[in-house]
């Protein structure tokens, strides 16, 4: 007898399997590897406005919080200076009185021994730069 | 259906009304990931399986249909609209596997009955596939086939796709796939026969 086998008789059937949920989860999957390629699908509401518009906004806007900045950070006439700011203030000044007369100035307050004046009309500026250190650290 | 030595005329086809609304809002940026979203739902079973039959093994089908729908993404702009958006996706589907396929011979200097022996044992012994012995036995007998035409027979007997459809996605002639169907089946036929 001969054995006729015909593809048509047999039943048609799908051995393969899938991992539970895989259909569930591939769409999410495939989503997270093309929104890596297209940031821009989430724009803020103010990328719509003209480019130079949005510089000029923004620019005005940092210019604004630097002048409030600057215009509230200054200290009112019947406020103290803050320390920091006064010793800066007087290491600038100091610079601009000459040796001599800061000299004159210590001797006669009594800061200094008029022994040691021979030694200071001769020190050089680091000595002074030292004083002045000093004095802020003191501050 | 005319036919004329061997050229027939095609059906004109386009994608259906409810695709063509999923195109309408791909094209928008408003509305581009969620008709995305809904083509991935609508055709990621028929591809997976397309691309499973073809490979054998899942982790393989499974990055396949992944990178085939990221070609999709990047490439549904320049869609035509002159075919069915299936045949379209199953056209790129089979090019992926073609080329994977061809890549994995290379890469490992197999001849084609090793690989053919190599998918065989993985139909044998993957926990991930099962069946009836005439269904694994069937199985093996694909693999024997050459790649391409073991393509035009998964779509044609199992996908129930019409020579017209599998013409648009293989570029093949009505006339060459049907002889290519019907020398498979014999050759199915009889190494079923013989084991």
């Amino acid at each position: 007898m001969e054995d006729k086998f015909k593809l048509e008789n047999l039943p048609k059937g799908n051995i393969y399997q899938v991992p539970e949920g895989y259909f569930e989860k591939l769409p999410s999957v495939i989503m997270q590897r093309i929104e890596p390629a297209e940031p821009k699908e989430n724009r803020p509401w103010f990328s719509l406005w003209p480019y130079s518009f949005r510089v000029a906004l923004a620019t005005l806007v940092t210019g604004g919080f630097l002048a409030a900045g600057i215009y509230l950070n200054q200290p009112s006439a019947s406020e103290p200076a803050s320390s920091a700011s006064l010793a800066e203030t007087s290491n600038e000044e100091l610079g601009e009185i000459p040796n001599e007369e800061i000299m004159q100035y210590l001797l006669a307050s009594g800061q200094v021994d008029p022994m040691d004046v021979a030694e200071l009309s001769s020190a050089g500026p680091d000595f002074w730069q030292e004083i002045s250190e000093e004095g802020t650290n003191e501050n | 259906m005319q036919a004329v030595m061997g050229a027939e005329i095609k059906e004109p086809s386009s994608p259906s009304s409810e695709d063509q609304e999923l195109l309408e809002k791909f094209r928008h940026p408003d509305s581009r990931q969620f008709a995305f979203n809904q083509i991935v739902r609508k055709y990621q079973q028929k591809i997976y399986w397309h691309i499973r039959k073809m490979v054998i093994d899942h982790d393989d089908a499974d990055d396949l249909t992944q990178d085939v729908f990221v070609k999709v993404w990047k490439n549904l702009e320049t869609f035509r609209q002159d075919s069915q958006l299936f045949t379209w996706m199953y056209r790129i589907a089979t090019n992926e596997c073609l080329t994977f396929l061809k890549a994995k011979k290379r890469r490992f200097f197999l001849p084609i009955h090793d690989l053919t022996e190599e998918l065989s044992v993985k139909i044998d012994s993957s926990p991930a596939i099962s069946g009836d012995e005439i269904q694994l036995k069937l199985q093996k007998a694909l693999l024997r086939l050459p790649d391409k035409q073991r393509v035009v027979f998964n779509l044609r007997y199992y996908d129930e796709l019409k020579y017209e459809e599998i013409s648009q996605i293989l570029g093949t002639s009505v006339g060459a796939l049907k002889a290519s169907y019907h020398h498979a089946v014999k050759k199915i036929e009889e190494f079923l026969k013989a084991t």
